[in-house]
């Protein structure tokens, strides 16, 4: 088996020797192959060709040789063609010769012995790489938070399947409020087109009948309202409750103007609660002594505070901490003996008189003959019960109440005793006791007295809306003066500075901060439903055919009666 | 306003700055005209803050406020054209305007883009699009800090590390003492040349980007102290031949062999060495050993700071890796948010 070697020139040309067999391989120029250079051994390999394609490769120095890039090799192994050795800055290549029975090897001066050592001599050499990954990176990018979402948003996939892959979700930004966090999944529930802010359409198909501020047309359009769309006040993605528009801003950007609140004749301009806010103007019913009309009326802010429920009643008397006269021996009422909200009940009841004054004020007359019951709230009756009594004089005359019974601290405590002559009729026996303790009469011009139907209102701030549930745990005479009034027109709610007491404005740190939605509400009872115009041939929804209003302030005990005029209030909530 | 008035009279000086000065005077980009990027980065950084400080949206604050659209639009421009700029300040032949001047002002205007896009989040952050555009703009921030510090420090660094040469002049320096060993080695005997070849073999510069960036290389020269065991071994031949020519009783045996090395070949063994073979006088072959000796000693002390020149190159390198992918991923992800916002406005 012969072995060739080559070793190319400089000059071009190829220095090739043929051994038989086996060669030396080394510096000295007693070797039959001899390669320059320090690095190079005196004697440094013994070259032997084994086979067409194996080469027999013997150390001869404890340098050693390199195979393929590995490791330093001393000793003697076998190469193959296709490997090659490193001796010093020298290649040798085995390569496959043209005769069958010979082997050959390139030998190349590389003139770099220390290539592998100094292969990395800066961060670049050592793989790392700037445009790769930052192609790989921006594709990945592009793909997963821009492409895949818009695919998958066109895709009709099963939630379960959806929450796995890289949907439009990534584009949220932010978690939705709890009211519409069900819906958290399914983006197009609002975003129905791309590039188009969200529409009105999207939230009416839920909140369809939702009602706008205020009834006025022009005042809509003057103050910008009817073009704004409810992503204008109510924005989402940003928590819990951010739809609830509470910054005050929101309505102080109308209310806050003095002019503004002159010219819709409001109380005044509403800033903040603590520092600028219109006095309260309770609505109360008001009863014209002279025709007897009744009428609703909100109060001017130094008017004195009364309203009129058409009935006798004495809070200080029937919270006498002495106890009062009850039906079983003396009992002492509280406020909740008659104002208790029932568990599940929005506001406290509405007073009647079977179960509240019934247990005392029983229409039970003692007489002669034996005990008489009438029915209460028919007068009629009652009298056509009384009068054959009285006419047989079984029924004792009236007892017309001692002034010093009824008399209590206070300006006008005599103002309930009737001080009109007795007319010896059965009238007088209606009038000052059995229905007179409670009721009030007006004459009528056939002379019989005509009992004024009781108006008890359960709201005075109609244009707020005051719950007492969060207020359970504040004593009611905290804000209510009862124990002091004697008199049923006495208007006992507290004064607003009652209220700041306890509630400062949104950026309050020392009291509760409260903000304009706190009390009050955008969405009037009045307004027209929000949402586009219906098309002409539809019949237009007014305020007028709307079905009756529900009003604004229903967490609030529902009134005795219907108020009067619901609608006649078209100015917006303004001074409460 | 007199503030305003002197705010202005503030700039207008770092702007103009004085010629003659600029020109004798290497100008670091961190102070470029007075430092009038970071004069004009911190008055609008005091602006913005002032802005968001005031600003009081009914919605809290976030990226759909007027402020923030505001702050969104200067912070996609600000990202724009930094990248712009980071590629522009490359390309020395066409630049207009001073390398320094285009740096200062992506340094100073890139640290102001982390205050515009933080106040651009209104802090609302979350698992979405938007939230890793911005964490992508802050990583790039942060990487853009480590190199502008390390711009600061390392240059020095390099400069007193190099002693004035360049690393293709210490490289070739390595060389030329290989090479002398070699040939010092060779005059010696075979076996002392088969060991100077072995461990020129193994002597390896530089090494992975971790050995690199901490700066601790594995097998950076010697075999485990085999030169130097070996060295001991021939000085201990010699100190017998010398000894047995001299034929002198008195002579004291010589040194048992050095334990094995612990150290560096200029650590107390090889200077023990050296200063015994020139007590053993001039002999050739053991002034050959002596000049061999030096030269690897030498050529370590050169690996060493070739290896600390590799580091130092290093870490003022590294966080470009970083730096520019990710503003390629930021922009990317910029161009995402964006889109998004508007694809569900």
């Amino acid at each position: 088996m012969q072995l060739i070697v080559r070793i190319p020139r400089r000059d071009g040309s190829v220095r090739e020797s043929q051994h038989d067999g086996a060669a030396t391989v080394g510096r000295a120029p007693a070797n039959a192959v001899v390669l320059t250079g320090l690095r190079v051994a005196a004697q440094h390999l013994r070259l032997t060709a084994l086979a067409a394609d194996r080469l027999g490769v013997e150390c001869l120095s404890s340098i050693g040789v390199r195979l393929n890039d590995g490791p330093v090799v001393t000793g003697a192994f076998e190469a193959r063609v296709g490997d090659h050795l490193e001796v010093g800055s020298w290649r040798l290549a085995v390569q496959a010769a043209e005769s069958g029975d010979a082997l050959r090897v390139l030998a190349t001066d590389t003139g770099n012995a220390d290539r592998l050592q100094r292969s990395r001599l800066s961060l670049g050499d050592t793989g790392l790489r700037m445009r790769r990954p930052a192609l790989i990176g921006a594709v990945a990018v592009l793909l997963l938070a821009l492409l895949l979402p818009l695919l998958f948003r066109a895709l009709p996939l099963p939630a379960s399947v959806a929450r796995l892959l890289p949907t439009e979700r990534l584009w949220s930004s932010g978690p939705l409020s709890h009211a519409h966090r069900h819906l958290q999944d399914r983006c197009d529930s609002c975003h129905d087109t791309l590039f188009v802010a969200v529409r009105d359409s999207s939230c009416l198909s839920c909140h369809g009948g939702i009602r706008h501020h205020m009834a006025d047309a022009g005042l809509l359009k003057d103050t910008g309202l009817d073009s704004s769309r409810c992503a204008s006040c109510h924005l989402e993605h940003g928590g819990p409750h951010a739809v609830l528009p509470a910054h005050p801003a929101t309505c102080t950007d109308c209310h806050g103007s003095e002019t503004r609140s002159r010219q819709w004749q409001l109380g005044g301009a509403a800033v903040d609660f603590a520092d600028r806010h219109p006095a309260f103007r309770p609505t109360v019913n008001h009863r014209d002594p002279a025709t007897g009309a009744w009428s609703e009326q909100r109060l001017a802010p130094d008017a004195p505070p009364r309203d009129d429920p058409g009935l006798k009643f004495p809070h200080d008397l029937h919270l006498d901490p002495a106890g009062i006269r009850g039906a079983k021996g003396r009992e002492v009422l509280q406020c909740a003996s008659c104002h208790a909200a029932a568990r599940g009940e929005p506001g406290f009841p509405a007073i009647r008189y079977e179960t509240h004054c019934q247990s005392c004020h029983a229409l039970k007359l003692e007489t002669a003959a034996g005990p008489l019951t009438v029915p209460h709230g028919d007068l009629a009756t009652a009298r056509a019960l009384l009068q054959p009594a009285f006419d047989k004089g079984l029924l004792a005359r009236p007892e017309l109440p001692e002034p010093a019974a009824r008399r209590r601290p206070g300006e006008q405590a005599e103002r309930d005793l009737d001080t009109r002559a007795a007319t010896g009729t059965v009238d007088d026996l209606i009038e000052r006791g059995l229905c007179g303790s409670c009721h009030q009469f007006s004459p009528r011009p056939d002379g019989l007295a005509e009992l004024i139907k009781p108006r008890l209102r359960s709201s005075w701030l109609v244009h707020a809306q005051f719950s007492h549930a969060p207020h359970q745990w504040v004593a009611c005479k905290d804000c209510h003066g009862a124990a002091q009034s004697s008199h049923a027109e006495d208007l006992l709610l507290p004064p607003m500075t009652g209220c700041q007491s306890c509630h400062g404005g949104a950026g309050d740190d020392r009291r509760i901060p409260s903000t304009c939605i706190d009390c009050h509400r955008f969405h009037q009872a009045e307004g027209p439903v929000m949402g586009p115009a219906p098309k002409p041939a539809a019949p237009a929804a007014t305020p007028a055919d709307a079905p009756p209003a529900v009003p604004a302030e229903a967490a609030a005990p529902v009134a005795a009666e219907p108020r009067a005029g619901a609608g006649g209030t078209a100015l917006p909530a303004g001074g409460g | 306003m007199a503030i305003a008035e002197r705010l202005r009279g503030w700039l207008r000086t770092s702007r103009s700055g004085r010629p003659t000065e600029r020109l004798q005077a290497h100008e670091s980009f961190f102070t470029w005209r007075r430092s009038y990027y970071l004069k004009l980065a911190l008055v609008l950084a005091a602006a913005i803050s002032l802005v968001y400080a005031l600003h009081d949206p009914a919605e809290g604050p976030s990226g759909s406020t007027w402020l923030g659209y505001g702050l969104g639009t200067a912070g996609a421009g600000l990202i724009v054209w930094l990248s712009w700029l980071g590629v522009r300040k490359r390309s020395f032949t066409t630049a207009r305007g001073p390398i320094q001047g285009w740096l200062s002002a992506h340094v100073y205007l890139g640290l102001l883009l982390l205050l515009v896009g933080t106040l651009h989040t209104g802090f609302q952050l979350g698992f979405n699009i938007h939230t890793l555009a911005y964490l992508l703009m802050v990583l790039v921030i942060v990487s853009g800090i480590y190199g502008a510090v390390a711009y600061g420090v390392l240059p020095a660094r390099i400069t007193l590390n190099r002693k004035g040469g360049e690393l293709r002049t210490m490289l070739m320096e390595i060389d030329k003492l290989n090479d002398a060993a070699l040939s010092l080695a060779d005059r010696i005997d075979p076996e002392a040349h088969a060991v100077v070849v072995r461990s020129i073999a193994k002597v390896r510069l530089g090494g992975s980007a971790w050995e690199q960036l901490s700066g601790r290389y594995r097998n950076v020269d010697d075999d485990g102290g085999s030169l130097e065991r070996f060295f001991a071994l021939k000085k201990q031949q010699f100190g017998e031949a010398v000894g047995a020519a001299r034929a002198r009783p008195q002579t004291p045996a010589p040194s048992p062999a050095p334990q094995a090395a612990s150290g560096g070949l200029r650590s107390g063994t090889t200077m023990f060495v050296i200063d015994h073979l020139f007590d053993r006088g001039n002999d050739k072959a053991a002034a050959s050993l002596n000049k061999l000796l030096q030269a690897i000693a030498d050529r370590k002390e050169l690996v060493e700071r070739v290896n600390a020149d590799i580091t130092l190159r290093a870490r003022l390198s590294v966080w470009l890796y970083l730096h520019v992918p990710l503003t390629v991923l930021l922009l990317v992800a910029l161009l995402a948010h964006i889109l998004s916002v508007f694809l569900l406005w």
